[in-house]
């Protein structure tokens, strides 16, 4: 198939705040459906987001999408594979979409291998509901709700993933557009499950880019093998979500083929 | 059954047992066969197998057999019994009281104590001593599962149906030649005491309510079938599971009945039909995407099995108490369409129409059963016939817009992975094209389209063959208003007692016009309800019908015919 260089924005109105981490996420996205466009056309692509901020991607770009419910992208995204396994289904959801409201279906979709991708904006917070703390925020965060410090440590959502049968992991950081492309790229292409958390700072209510400016450093510029499990996991483990600093790793954590749910339903 | 039969029948109980004439009411020229049997024991114990084994073999000598299955909420123990009753005439419900009791256990004989009559022919475990009663041989010859042999053998002798008439069944079952054993030596150990004979061909299958709603909907052109497991909804489950390759379908068993309803979302809006399965917890649980499907415009059927609530209530009892539930569950404003079937006829049919009225309009529907209608067993006669309707599509012509404007509110539907389409549907308000719009202009314009489409809605379907069923009595001034599963005990005794019978098929959008149409000229108008704050009556009352009498059950268990009869009684 012939690539055709598509717009691929709506026109609807943006409603993003300026240098919000979402912008560069969208662009990643966009970038890597162009490169993909010579072996995937465009209608195959479905974009299935779930309630946030992160969720007006849906609005901008012209592909196919379901715009579901809060916490609930990834069950939609698992129907519309289930009824045509031809589509290429990326989910978007937020950290408190996926990781509080749905995070049984990211556990299972984890455990069957459902050949989908999810990129999850995870901007540490609730923003579109005007700041509250979310499940990876900081220990002490204070939002709205939680004026005096969040009570709660924020969970590691990549070691999740890891135990819960993910077999592609990977984390991305809005600041790094080509290297995020490059992830998003091989997760579309990936067998099965594909996740990546993708560390996006919100400018209205958790600022975070120079936490990540000085912190962040590619897996791959350290050599790191995906294939290795206990190696993932520990890469995982290096980064808690909860300190100010110590160093980030970015990049695909573990890939491993295994048979999708898909296949396995028949 | 010629008269000299019946009359030879007749002498030969009355004999025994001194059976009343009374118990076998005489019709025209012959009189109706029409016996009860219970057969209780432990959980575990083979009685719900036993129970459709007997009942197969009665419909293959042509009779009408109906049976209620009662059993609690657990594996193993407890006191589980199904009720056969079985007719030379078309029945659908059973009685109270019985003229066999098989008591496979000491419990039984206790629980089924007030269910006898003076004439009832008891037959009990040989290790149990009860005057008057025929003992058997169920707990040596037969432990476990094997017992459903061993009363099957037993009730076959007692009935004077022939050994061979039952092998089929046993030769049918895991471990046929230990079964078979049992199976025999649990026959000779009794002595018949009944004639039963056969009476004619086959008159049906012996099926449940949950079969034909799987069956209807296979036919009505289902893809996909999800659901969480919950009783009584799940054997639908456990059969769609067991037939998918036969079907052509897929089954699957998500986390839990948020990402069932949202799967089915998913699948619906890829192309697929989709329906999903519960009881009324579970159906909480689904009522925030069932606002999206009304939102999104998704068509959806889902099938609600109620059973006696609130909460987790009595898990395996049936009632009628999640109907108002259905009507309004959801949040804000969007059209849906209820059916509630009352036996397995209606469950195919509009469990096949709920498949394509869903597709047409783009709706959700649900499809309102409750535990009797789907668990027990009638004698049916299924034609199946697929029919599956196209659903208004794309015509390619210019630009595609998931939600374009048209005169009946219905867009024309097209999917993902189409060439040149981009398939945009979404929870927030939206414009044509699906993308989230806020001003006061098209939230109120889309707002109108899904009213228009509604009226759409209520004009095709209360013009349609599905609204309002009318049996009984033509005579106008006594009227029962019912609906659902109280169809079979309503209509087996009503005509007798000359009432006639309105019973909706259609919840919403309500057929009232209808309704109050036939009931011109009443005197005496009772509703008949499985709901304690009487849900029924408050919707008729909504829709300007207002009831003389409302006649209520709500211990978990149907309405018995007899018990019936004798509430009824009271009003002739």
């Amino acid at each position: 198939m012939k690539a055709v260089k598509k717009s691929l924005y709506t026109g609807a109105e943006i409603t993003w705040c300026r240098l919000c981490g979402n912008f560069n996420i969208m662009s990643a996205f966009g970038w890597a459906v162009q490169e993909l466009a010579e072996e995937i056309p465009y209608e195959n692509f479905v974009m299935v987001s779930g309630i946030g901020c992160h969720g007006k991607i849906v609005d901008y770009i012209d592909l196919n999408s379901f715009y579901s419910l809060h916490g609930r992208a990834l069950p939609t995204a698992t129907g519309i594979k289930l009824a045509n396994p031809e589509l290429k289904v990326i989910c978007f959801v937020g950290d408190g979409d996926i990781y509080a409201e749905g995070i049984s279906h990211l556990i299972f979709s984890a455990k069957r291998n459902t050949d989908i991708t999810v990129i999850v904006h995870n901007n540490r917070a609730y923003s579109l509901t005007t700041g509250q703390f979310a499940p990876t925020s900081p220990a002490g965060f204070k939002g709205k709700s939680t004026p005096y410090g969040s009570p709660e440590d924020p969970l590691n959502p990549l070691t999740l993933m890891l135990s819960s049968g993910a077999t592609f992991v990977a984390r991305g950081y809005a600041g790094l557009v080509d290297h995020l492309k490059n992830i998003i790229k091989e997760a579309i292409i990936h067998k099965g499950f594909s996740f990546i958390d993708v560390l996006q700072p919100c400018v209205a209510f958790y600022n975070t880019y120079e936490l990540y400016n000085n912190n962040v450093y590619r897996l791959e510029d350290e050599g790191h093998d995906p294939t290795d499990y206990e190696l993932a996991l520990s890469k995982a483990k290096e980064w808690d979500y909860n300190t100010e600093g110590g160093r980030i790793g970015i990049g695909i954590f573990y890939k491993v083929s295994k048979q999708t749910f898909e296949e396995r339903i028949g | 059954m010629k008269f000299f039969g019946a009359y030879t029948y007749l002498s030969i109980v009355r004999f025994l047992y001194g059976l009343s004439v009374k118990e076998l009411y005489f019709k025209g020229k012959g009189f109706v066969m029409d016996l009860s049997i219970i057969i209780g024991g432990k959980a575990g114990a083979g009685i719900k197998e036993a129970g459709r084994m007997l009942a197969k073999v009665l419909t293959k000598m042509g009779y009408h057999v109906f049976v209620y299955v009662d059993y609690p909420s657990l594996i193993r123990g407890g006191h589980n019994f199904v009720t056969i009753r079985f007719s030379e005439e078309k029945i659908s419900s059973v009685k109270k009281k019985a003229d066999i009791i098989v008591a496979t256990d000491g419990r039984s004989i206790k629980a089924h104590k007030y269910d006898a009559k003076d004439s009832t022919v008891w037959i009990i475990n040989e290790k149990e001593r009860f005057d008057g009663a025929i003992r058997a041989p169920f707990k040596e010859v037969a432990p476990g599962f094997f017992k459903s042999s061993s009363i099957l053998g037993v009730l076959l002798r007692i009935l004077g149906i022939p050994l061979d008439e039952g092998l089929p069944l046993i030769m049918s079952l895991p471990q046929k030649e230990k079964n078979e054993s049992i199976y025999r030596e649990a026959y000779k150990s009794v002595r018949e005491i009944f004639k039963v004979k056969k009476i004619k061909e086959k008159v049906g299958d012996v099926i449940t309510g949950n079969e034909a709603i799987a069956l209807g909907a296979v036919d009505g052109g289902l893809d996909v079938y999800i659901a969480y497991p919950m009783t009584p909804a799940s054997p639908v489950l456990h059969y769609l599971a067991k037939h998918k390759s036969d079907f052509g379908i897929k089954v699957v068993q998500p986390e839990n009945e948020i990402a069932v309803i949202n799967m089915a979302l998913g699948v619906s809006y890829a192309g697929k039909r989709s329906m999903v399965g519960t009881s009324g917890g579970g159906f909480a649980l689904m009522t925030e995407a069932l606002s999206l499907s009304g939102m999104a415009e998704i068509p959806l059927v889902i099938y609600e099995a109620q059973r006696a609530g609130p909460s987790t209530g009595v898990p395996t009892y049936t009632a009628q108490s999640d109907l108002l539930f259905s009507l309004f569950a959801g949040h804000g404003d969007f059209p849906r369409v209820v059916f509630a079937p009352g036996d397995p006829q209606e469950a195919y049919l509009l469990a096949r129409v709920s498949l394509n009225i869903a597709w047409k309009f783009q709706v959700p529907v649900i499809l309102l059963g409750d535990k009797h209608v789907g668990e027990s067993l009638y004698t049916v006669r299924l034609e199946r016939n697929r029919e599956v309707e196209e659903p208004k599509l794309w015509d390619g012509k210019g630009e595609y817009g998931r939600y374009r404007f048209s005169e009946d509110g219905v867009s024309p539907l097209a999917f993902p992975g189409e060439e040149g389409v981009v398939v945009k549907v979404s929870s927030y308000e939206h414009d044509e094209r699906g993308i989230t719009v806020e001003d006061a202009l098209s939230v109120k314009k889309m707002q109108e389209k899904r009213l228009k489409k509604g009226k759409f809605i209520k004009k095709h379907l209360l013009n349609s063959n599905y609204t309002v069923s009318i049996s009984g009595e033509k005579n106008p001034e006594k009227v029962i208003l019912t609906w659902g599963s109280n169809k079979g005990v309503v209509e087996d005794i009503a005509g007798k007692l000359g009432f006639k019978v309105i019973r909706p098929l259609l919840l919403e959008p309500f057929p009232s016009e209808r309704i109050k149409r036939e009931l011109e000229g009443a005197k005496l108008i009772l509703s008949i309800e499985c709901s304690s704050s009487g849900q029924f009556v408050k919707l008729l009352n909504m829709n300007g019908i207002y009831p003389t009498d409302c006649i209520k059950k709500y211990d978990g268990r149907p309405f018995f015919s007899d018990e019936l009869e004798e509430i009824l009684g009271e009003y002739v």
